[in-house]
């Protein structure tokens, strides 16, 4: 009887490396085929959106609650691509194809513990980038801002909140900035969690709607001025991107 | 036969010889080979020598196969230990590798064999008229080939009803999926503008027109998508409804008109 072949150990390594290979690319198409890379994973996501030109990709913003957004710039808008599996696809307004931009992060939910701004474009040279974000309000209980400090408010009499907070950009790699603010602890159980008009204010800072939209004065009216500057490595200042919420108080913040 | 530490000369020589190779199953296979030929050999003693014991033949067997330290150090220097690792890795991979594979692979076999049945949509109430839209032709967004028809349904009694689109989206990226598209508004030719759903989002006022363009669903269908979206009120005069969608200087737009004799 003839001696069946065998493969030398080999010819069998390659072959299990090979059908290793083999299978990990099924796996792969099989999931769909998902990019490897941040800026794949924003390229992929911006093709799914129909969206051109494609952007120049600036880093990932990391958030909590949602999770990470690749961050992309072009000529008119900064990109929020989901790279937590949403599929989700945001564009943020620029002023100019030359400007820096500075935007809150897309999704939020009064749960959050952390707050995060995203600045993109920083000029040529930036070595480092500061946000200074004035924000006030007047209000009535933790969670209840109202525009009319003159006015009683369901029988109470509103007090005023301003505030100023400046923080260090952590730098995304390609151009961008990210700003962290913690709303409250997380290591403390929500119900200990002293609850302060501070935690309304920094949510009511990072929602769109402050900006972009048409706020109704009595829903959360705050007053928020963002200033982002960026500097060289000397300490010189290169450029500043700016945000201010929208008053749609008719002068009553 | 396996044997482990033995106290006979034969099983000791086989040890001497083998204690060299340190992957395992390389060091039984080479001992049974080595056995094999002591064997034989221990059997053409006892031919020659009719006398001998068993023992004895292969106590001399061993003997005349030499000295077990230097056969030792040749069988070492020939059986590399990593081949052996590796070769034992590679097979916990592509196992590791086929098993993941099946646990991925199985659940879409079954979702394929069993798809989940189309919710059919009943409608809430019959419509007093449904009025075909259709467009010019496919157009090109992206990587990404669009198709779209609409019927405008209108309630009895209403003089705004809603366009129900159809989309079909093809890539040759078979494998991407569109975007639940929160960008595309619309207008109409009676000057009416319908916002995005990204626009709604921002915009409690819009609520007193509430004319928008919701969030698109997509099914896979074949190759393709296929997508559900809804243009809320536009007039039962409206003639053509244009869908846009403005990232570029250039934006994409769909022209949707009414088909000639729909009521």
């Amino acid at each position: 009887m003839r001696k069946k072949k065998s493969l030398s150990r080999r010819g069998r390594i390659g072959r299990n490396l090979l059908i290793t290979l083999l299978a990990g690319i099924l796996i792969w198409l099989l999931q769909g085929a998902p990019s490897l890379t941040a800026e794949g994973a924003l390229r992929r996501i911006e093709r799914e959106s129909f969206f051109t030109p494609h952007s120049q990709f600036q880093g990932v913003l990391e958030t909590a609650w949602w999770g990470p957004w690749a961050l992309g710039l072009n000529d008119r808008w900064l990109v929020f691509g989901d790279l937590g599996g949403g599929n989700q696809f945001y564009l943020w307004s620029r002023t100019g194809p030359e400007d820096p931009a500075v935007a809150p992060q897309p999704m939020f939910t009064l749960q959050n513990s952390e707050v995060a701004f995203a600045a993109a474009g920083a000029p040529e040279g930036t070595a480092s980038a500061r946000l200074t974000m004035d924000i006030s309000c007047w209000y009535t209980s933790p969670w209840f801002t109202c525009a009319q400090r003159e006015q009683d408010w369901m029988g109470k009499t509103p007090a005023y909140w301003e505030h100023t907070y400046q923080m260090e950009g952590e730098p995304l790699g390609e151009g961008a900035f990210a700003f962290r603010f913690q709303v409250w602890d997380p290591e403390l159980p929500r119900s200990l969690q002293d609850e302060s008009i501070q935690e309304t204010a920094l949510l009511a800072a990072v929602d769109w709607k402050l900006y972009q939209g048409y706020y109704l004065p009595q829903n959360m009216p705050i007053r928020c001025h963002i200033t982002v500057v960026f500097f060289d490595q000397a300490g010189g200042e290169l450029g500043r991107a700016e945000l201010a919420a929208k008053d749609v108080s008719g002068g009553n913040l | 036969m396996e044997h482990n530490k033995t106290s006979n000369p034969a099983g000791q020589w086989l040890d001497r010889a083998t204690a060299g190779i340190r992957f395992g199953p390389d060091r039984k296979a080479v001992r049974a080979e080595l056995e094999e030929h002591l064997e034989d050999k221990a059997l053409d003693f006892q031919r020659i020598f009719p006398d001998l014991t068993e023992t004895e033949a292969r106590e001399r067997a061993a003997a005349e196969m030499g000295d077990p330290e230097e056969v030792g150090r040749e069988l070492a220097k020939i059986h590399k230990p990593w081949l052996g690792y590796l070769w034992r890795a590679s097979q916990v991979l592509a196992g590791g590798a086929l098993i993941w594979l099946v646990a991925v692979a199985v659940p879409l076999a079954w979702s394929w064999l069993n798809p989940r049945e189309t919710e059919t949509e009943e409608p809430l109430w019959i419509y007093e008229a449904e009025i075909p839209f259709s467009s010019q032709g496919p157009v090109q967004a992206g990587s990404y080939t669009l198709q779209v028809e609409g019927v405008l349904q209108m309630e009895e009694g209403h003089d705004v009803g809603e366009l129900a689109l159809t989309w079909t989206a093809f890539s040759p990226l078979v494998w991407e999926e569109p975007t639940s598209h929160l960008y595309w508004r619309a207008e109409d030719n009676l000057g009416n503008v319908y916002f995005s759903h990204a626009d709604l989002d921002m915009a409690i006022y819009v609520a007193e027109t509430y004319r928008y363009v919701p969030a698109t669903t997509w099914e896979r269908s074949g190759l393709g998508w296929t997508g559900r979206c809804r243009v809320w009120n536009v007039p039962r005069e409206a003639q053509w409804v244009r869908l846009i969608l403005d990232f570029d200087e250039e934006p994409i737009t769909i022209l949707l008109e009414r088909e000639e004799g729909a009521p």
